[in-house]
């Protein structure tokens, strides 16, 4: 019998630090979850640019070889403020 | 009226500084003051504050800011502050600036700030080196703000912070990470000194409004909080007298 596979929340966290240390994303607001089953990982929340929309996928990759990305990160939008009126 | 956009998380680097200097450069226009509540880069590299500079050079109201963890990352805080002073902004490290604006002192104290969590769920100064080295990093952080605070003599005073003083604009994070989002000790700091006004980002899932607990607004100006380039907080000029809020074509305050 070999190694157990790690449960999916721990392999849902490898991808969390890759994407904290890789130095295009030092993102730490990506949410990822894995179903191992079906050997996919997705990942959602939002980013700063494409680029980084991008590179969080290549990383997933890197970190879980095999797995599909569903990819549904989305890229922030800066839009104009609403005032808030204070005393 | 005193105008002042505020936002946090900005997590600005190269590739990032069209779509952000675009998003602020209507600020000159339809703000007093621009505060900036941490996480200014993505990296804390002096790659990344010159990409920030960039974006910041153009705007032609004062700014004032603090760091936040991003911007501690590539251990040169003092080096991205000190490129930010070059071009005008203040940098608040547990100090304090006083902008004049429309005939009214604005005085802003800030500090990054530090976590360590809220009441009923604290890291305590016991133990290892390293855990009462965490909590210390926030009390003497604390103390420093609500000395800047106190001694603040302004017409409307504003506490800057990236962590959160409150677990009120932490909602939607999960509990468990709180500890890392913020300090009661930032809050208690507040509230003893008083402020009109409290701003901190790096909740990212958190929300907008809070209070602490003796009732100060908190406002968690993150940018993936708020979704926008930047909030606007419009004061009255009496500093008291409450006003319905009307924005205008470009989402500025007008009476």
């Amino acid at each position: 019998m070999g190694p157990l596979e790690p449960p999916d929340a721990t392999l849902a966290e490898r991808v969390r630090t890759a994407f904290a240390r890789d130095p295009s994303l030092h993102e730490l607001g990506i949410r990822v979850t894995v179903i191992s089953a079906q050997r996919r990982v997705a990942l959602a929340g939002v980013v700063a640019t494409l680029e980084r929309r991008e590179r969080a996928g290549e990383v997933a990759r890197v970190v879980l070889p095999g797995f599909a990305i569903d990819n549904d990160l989305a890229v922030q939008q800066l839009a104009a403020p609403e005032p808030e009126r204070l005393p | 009226m005193i105008r002042i956009a505020a936002v946090g998380d900005l997590h600005v680097a190269s590739d990032a500084v069209a779509p952000w200097r675009d998003a602020l450069a209507p600020v000159s226009r339809s703000a007093d003051l621009l505060l900036l509540a941490g996480d200014l880069t993505r990296s804390g590299t002096l790659e990344d504050a010159a990409a920030l500079v960039e974006v910041l050079a153009p705007i032609e109201v004062p700014i004032a800011a603090v760091l936040g963890n991003h911007d501690f990352h590539a251990d040169q805080p003092d080096r991205i502050a000190a490129l930010l002073e070059r071009i005008g902004v203040s940098v608040l490290d547990g100090s304090s600036v006083i902008v004049e604006l429309a005939g009214a002192r604005v005085g802003i104290a800030g500090t990054k700030g530090f976590g360590g969590g809220f009441e009923g769920a604290c890291a305590s100064d016991f133990g290892e080196p390293e855990m009462k080295a965490f909590v210390r990093h926030t009390q003497a952080l604390a103390e420093r703000l609500e000395s800047a605070l106190s001694a603040l003599e302004a017409d409307l005073r504003i506490a800057l912070l990236h962590y959160s003083p409150v677990a009120a604009t932490l909602q939607g994070e999960r509990l468990e990470i709180h500890p890392f989002l913020g300090s009661h000790l930032l809050g208690q700091a507040v509230d003893r000194a008083g402020a009109d006004l409290v701003l901190h980002g790096h909740a990212h899932a958190g929300s907008e409004r809070g209070t602490t607990p003796a009732g100060i607004r908190v406002r968690n100006v993150a940018q993936p909080v708020i979704r926008r380039a930047y909030n606007l907080y419009c004061f009255a000029d009496g500093l008291g007298r409450r006003e319905d809020a009307h924005p205008d074509a470009e989402g500025g305050c007008r009476s």
